[in-house]
């Protein structure tokens, strides 16, 4: 192997980890925080995409303005759906809202995906490059400033939301939550403003993933179900909720899936993916990460 | 302080508690006693809003306090340390103390409190960077105690410190609520071990089937013929 392909499959595998990390860990928080199987994931992507592109094409804005304001209106998004359909699910039922929820995700996905297409039309709406140029790091080895910015702003996002997580008050109520939620009520912590702010904070990654990486993957209405399927694949891999596992869980898929590509093979990464999660999950089925299993009998 | 006035809940259609009727005064080590089943635990449930009150008053420091949710009756002043704790079992051990302060979020206060709560439980010092599910059950209970008083209470509900603790513990953890006791906490202990119960509270209601059966000081209940015969096992007949 020569010096040059592996770097190349480095860069490969650390970009796509990057985002699959994003992504996943805005699952695996919700997932943690509210229980909810979120099958609209992709489309909070989506949505920043085309954020993304408004800002940036449409309104002319500087690459990191546009960012902001995707994540801004991915944000919103996220707080509106958490009030306009789960709260009142939740006030209803209990117990049982969270297989309504899960099936409304699934519902609100379709409805995205159409909006988008009566919106954007049926268009690539992509941007060639947020910043031209590349770097050269040696005559073989070289990176684009616009794959590097991309990884940047994932890097930054997940160590901006880990930080938020351990150091502010929200943050740690937002585990307390994840953890115990009678114990965090107990202790004066509101849930509906904690589960507002998880979904707003979820949608926001997705979003600031959607728009980030733009310059590679241009936005179009079905442009979530690869990167939903793909973080379900790394939550499940590294336990459900569990938001630490899905940061290092994208990373191991992204490389996982570069490697793939290179020894066997365009279309044979998903296979060797989808292999390896099957022989984690028979050895380990709480996940790499995952402490506790609920058998289905135990329930 | 906390006053109750014929208070009816349950579960469903299941009623629990029937016409209880209960007093605490400030500073006041109150004991609520009774077999299992009686409804000790749910006593404590609905006064901190987990079970709904179907009937009756709960007026705490002037307030009714009957029905409100969960975190504003911790923010009114009531600390619950429930049966199974509720810790937070992933997250350290000054968290979990940290995190009990978050009613009143205020840094110096949180600093104060913690100092507080680590002079009183040393232990907890020493494992301040734990994660707190890997503590043992007494340390697990001195912890809830711990994180219950960050919040500076007014009141203290204490559901069953004994259960599942070794006998050592168990007077480790009764010790603690002793000194409690002689800093100025008002408590509410629940407790089926009635013998060390009425050792340390001044007064004590005793529970049965949902309806308050007794009352009065701890010294007269330990004379009680009923008490002696059901909960001290010093029964005439058996004797």
């Amino acid at each position: 192997m020569q010096v040059a392909s592996v770097w190349n499959l480095f860069v490969t595998g650390i970009l796509r980890g990057g985002l699959y990390a994003l992504m996943a860990v805005g699952l695996a928080l919700i997932l943690g925080v509210i229980n909810v199987n979120s099958f609209m994931h992709g489309e909070l992507y989506m949505i920043g995409a085309y954020m993304g592109w408004l800002a940036h094409v449409v309104m002319g804005f500087d690459p990191i303005i546009s960012f902001v304001f995707a994540a801004l209106v991915s944000f919103i998004v996220g707080v509106v759906m958490e009030k306009v359909f789960f709260y009142p699910l939740r006030r209803r039922s209990k117990e049982e809202w969270l297989f309504d929820a899960y099936l409304v995700t699934v519902g609100l996905s379709f409805i995205l995906q159409n909006l988008a297409l009566a919106v954007f039309q049926p268009v690539f709406r992509g941007v060639p490059a947020y910043w031209e140029g590349s770097i050269r790091l040696s005559p073989t080895m070289s990176i684009s400033i616009d794959r590097m910015a991309s990884f940047l702003i994932a890097v930054i996002a997940i160590g901006a939301f880990w930080l938020f997580l351990r150091r502010t008050r929200m943050g740690m109520a937002i585990r307390a939550v994840a953890e115990d939620a009678r114990g965090a009520m107990l202790i004066g912590i509101e849930l509906d403003g904690v589960y507002a702010l998880s979904f707003g904070l979820s949608s926001m990654l997705a979003g600031v993933a959607g728009a980030g990486l733009l310059s590679l993957i241009p936005a179009s209405p079905s442009m979530g179900s690869v990167p939903l399927a793909k973080s379900w694949y790394v939550v499940i891999l590294a336990g459900l909720g569990n938001v630490q596992g899905a940061i290092i869980g994208g990373f191991v898929v992204g490389m996982l899936e570069a490697v793939a590509y290179y020894v066997l093979g365009a279309g044979w990464q998903d296979v060797v993916s989808v292999f390896i999660l099957i022989l984690i999950l028979l050895v380990k089925p709480s996940g790499l990460f995952g402490t506790e299993v609920k058998g289905v009998l135990e329930r | 302080m906390l006053e109750i006035r014929d208070l009816n809940s349950g579960y469903g259609h299941l009623q629990v508690l029937w016409d209880v009727s209960l007093e605490i005064s400030e500073g006041e080590f109150v004991a609520l006693l009774g077999p299992n089943g009686a409804g000790k635990t749910t006593l404590l449930r609905t006064i901190t809003g987990i079970v709904q009150p179907w009937a009756g008053e709960i007026e705490f420091i002037g307030r009714r306090i009957g029905g409100l949710p969960t975190p504003q009756i911790t923010k009114a002043g009531i600390s619950f340390i429930t049966e199974d704790l509720n810790l937070f079992g992933g997250m350290s051990v000054r968290e979990n103390l940290v995190l009990g302060a978050y009613a009143g979020w205020d840094r110096k206060r949180v600093r104060k409190s913690l100092d507080y709560v680590l002079d009183l439980f040393p232990v907890l010092g020493e494992r301040k960077n734990q994660l707190a599910g890997t503590l043992s059950g007494g340390e697990r209970k001195m912890l809830a105690v711990g994180r219950g008083l960050m919040s500076d209470p007014r009141l203290l509900l204490v559901d069953e410190p004994s259960l599942g603790l070794a006998p050592m513990l168990v007077l480790a953890v009764f010790q603690a609520l002793r000194e409690l006791k002689g800093k100025g906490v008002t408590i509410l202990l629940v407790e089926q071990n009635v013998n060390m119960s009425l050792q340390i509270a001044g007064r004590a209601y005793i529970l049965e089937q949902g309806r308050v059966v007794l009352e009065g000081e701890s010294a007269d209940l330990l004379e009680n013929e009923h008490v002696k015969e059901a909960y001290l096992g010093l029964g005439v007949e058996e004797a």
